[in-house]
């Protein structure tokens, strides 16, 4: 176990490197200047020269990337071009709204579409499968655009129960946090939630008719144990995955949903920040980014193998 | 003293197409401390006959007849009462040791699921149970391996844990299908010894179901053949084997492969019985074994025969019984 986690890390390691040369070559394969951005009017050679030194836009491409990989190791991004803060400062300041935003919409997907999926395998071919199955594909089919209008028109303005838009610290007002976090968190969560239905569903399927679940039966375990731990545990495996993938997902931001919701996360501000080519910060949110899918990841595998015995002592799926 | 007793069992299957006839009319009772066969090919009943006896057809089917445990009928037993009895008094171990076991707990949680469910035991009491129960089956090192999961034990050794689990509660009734099926010839012979053992410590009834006859010989004491869903032939282990009267019964002795010379010199070829087996969906209304045995007449083509008693103890379903040579 140890040695795989070991394993796991050092494979993670590598891929954050490459992920930040992949990030650092392409924000400078971007048409546009930033120094032609911040000269504005004054395009004079020698003003662009000077923007172009104080950043360091003038050496060579691997002196850039080399200085800016040196510093970002020891957690400095360096400084927005556009405002002057610091990149690290920014990104500590958006990062716990897009995690809290992210970790209430798989709440929603896992505390909604575990039971349901369950619930329609126990009762497949029913009335009862055939409503969740065809609830889940409306889910699935809904932009997020479009509900997240729906439900801020209905319920924040014809039903005034939940505020329209906006963002509070839930230090300072952690009820309007969560009255401002539910709508979002529901759109975030909508196709989710249908896709974790769906995953549980089917792996639930499956269990079901495997033959450890006739032999619990032949134990004469009652019904409710049987699903809910012999087939779920084994259907959990699977549904994990799953859930870890979308949480990695969503930690690189809901740029709709933060849009619509003005919530200042991780999506808003990839997109400002690529549209005023402002390198350190589009730079410095694409590692954490990264970093977050790649953490994300770790953690799945960690509970996958304490789910799956197998994994846990073999080092390797078998 | 009988203790289970199943009589005019019938099942029959509804599916998309015709509804198929599993069973028809099927009988037997077993006796206490008593290890009883039923053979058969593939699709014979063999195993729906140990399935509605557990309780555990999938809702598609019918089922007929009566099924009596110690005189309770299984068959209309509320399911609350039908699960207390499950595991405990009547268990059951299955083909497949290998999917057989759930992957994801240890095999000690799943041995002593079954004590902790019926008998009410403490996690640290079923766990200790569990490791004696190990030990019972001949598992080596149990206190190692009631902590292992199923991935990390052989066929043969799940299929103890299996029997482990099935005996954990002391049960009346054990259902063994093809126990041994899925397993080496080498581990084969470990697996029904220690059934056998079981049966003299503990004192529990055995129903053997399998398509082995080297089996049937090794442990069985009395034998029923089923045929297409109907018993044909049922006698004692010894006599079936020194007197069978059923052609169909003939036909499965002569096919158990055996090495003989013939006087040229030249090995025997394997016995097969002719034809197939008929379709359970348009069972006939005459003998079904009719149109693959040699003895078949206008009689055993028009009418169904019923079981009669050619000897004391030895019943047979044919119109010509008889144990000269058909299949050889």
């Amino acid at each position: 176990m140890g040695r795989y986690l070991l394993r796991r890390a050092g494979a993670s390691l590598v891929v954050l490197f490459l992920a930040a040369v992949v990030v650092f070559a392409g924000v400078r394969a971007l048409p546009g200047d930033p120094a032609l951005a911040l000269a504005g009017e004054e395009r004079d050679p020698e003003s662009l020269a000077a923007i172009r030194a104080k950043y360091g836009l003038d050496e060579p491409i691997l002196v850039q990337f080399w200085n800016w990989l040196t510093l970002a190791l020891q957690g400095d991004f360096g400084e927005s071009i556009r405002t002057g803060i610091d990149v690290t400062d920014i990104l500590l300041s958006k990062l716990p709204i897009t995690i809290e935003l992210s970790v209430l919409s798989v709440l929603v997907a896992v505390v909604l579409g575990i039971p349901a999926g369950v619930l329609a395998a126990v009762k497949k071919d029913t009335w009862i499968d055939h409503t969740s199955s065809g609830i889940a594909l409306f889910g699935l089919s809904i932009p997020n655009f479009w509900l997240g209008l729906m439900l801020i028109l209905g319920l924040a303005i014809y039903f005034p129960i939940f505020p329209a838009s906006g963002y509070v610290s839930p230090l300072e007002d952690p009820i309007g946090n969560l009255m401002r976090m539910v709508l979002p968190a529901f759109v975030l969560g909508t196709a989710f939630t249908a896709v974790v239905m769906r995953q549980m569903r089917s792996a639930m399927v499956e269990s079901l008719t495997a033959d450890y679940i006739r032999t619990a039966r032949s134990k004469g375990l009652g019904e409710f144990t049987v699903v809910a731990s012999h087939a779920m545990r084994n259907s959990l495996i699977t549904v994990t995955t799953v859930v870890g993938l979308q949480l990695g997902a969503l930690i690189s931001g809901a740029v709709v949903t933060e849009q619509i919701f003005v919530i200042p996360g991780f999506g808003k501000l990839i997109v400002d920040a690529v549209f005023q080519r402002d390198f350190p910060v589009i730079q410095g949110a694409i590692i954490v980014t990264t970093a977050g899918y790649i953490l994300v990841n770790f953690v799945v595998d960690i509970v996958y193998s304490l789910l799956n015995p197998r994994i846990r002592i073999t080092g390797a799926a078998t | 003293m009988t203790l289970l007793h199943v009589s005019g069992l019938s099942v029959r299957f509804r599916t998309e197409d015709n509804p198929v006839q599993a069973l028809s009319d099927v009988s037997f009772a077993l006796e206490e401390r008593e290890i009883l066969a039923i053979v058969g090919e593939s699709g014979c009943g063999k195993s729906v006959t140990a399935m509605s006896i557990l309780g555990l057809l999938p809702s598609t089917a019918a089922i007929s007849g009566r099924i009596a445990l110690e005189g309770r009928d299984l068959l209309t037993l509320p399911r609350k009462e039908l699960r207390s009895i499950r595991g405990k008094e009547l268990s059951m171990i299955f083909q497949e040791p290998m999917t057989s076991l759930n992957p994801v707990f240890t095999v000690g949680r799943q041995v002593g699921e079954v004590l902790r469910h019926h008998e009410g035991l403490s996690r640290r009491a079923a766990r200790d149970r569990a490791i004696e129960l190990l030990d019972l089956v001949g598992i080596p090192a149990p206190q190692r391996r009631v902590d292992e999961y199923p991935h990390q034990l052989s066929g043969g050794m799940r299929q103890r844990v299996m029997i482990a689990m099935a005996v954990s509660c002391d049960p009346k009734v054990l259902i063994a299908d093809e126990p041994t099926t899925a397993l080496d010839v080498t581990i084969q012979a470990g697996i029904l010894d220690l059934m056998r053992d079981l049966r003299d410590k503990l004192g529990t009834a055995i129903l053997l179901i399998t398509h082995d006859l080297g089996v049937v010989a090794d442990v069985a004491e009395r034998v029923i053949v089923m045929y297409a869903g109907r018993k044909v032939e049922e006698a004692t282990a010894e006599e079936l084997f020194e007197h069978p009267q059923h052609p169909y019964t003939m036909g499965l002795l002569a096919a158990v492969p055996r090495l003989r010379e013939q006087p040229n010199g030249e090995r025997d070829r394997l016995a097969e019985i002719p034809g197939m087996v008929p379709s359970l969906s348009a069972p006939p209304s005459h003998c079904p074994f009719a149109p693959r045995c040699s003895r078949a007449d206008e009689l055993t083509l028009s009418e169904l025969p019923e079981l009669r008693d050619v000897r004391p103890g030895h019943a047979v379903a044919c119109f010509h019984p008889g144990d000269e040579r058909t299949y050889s």
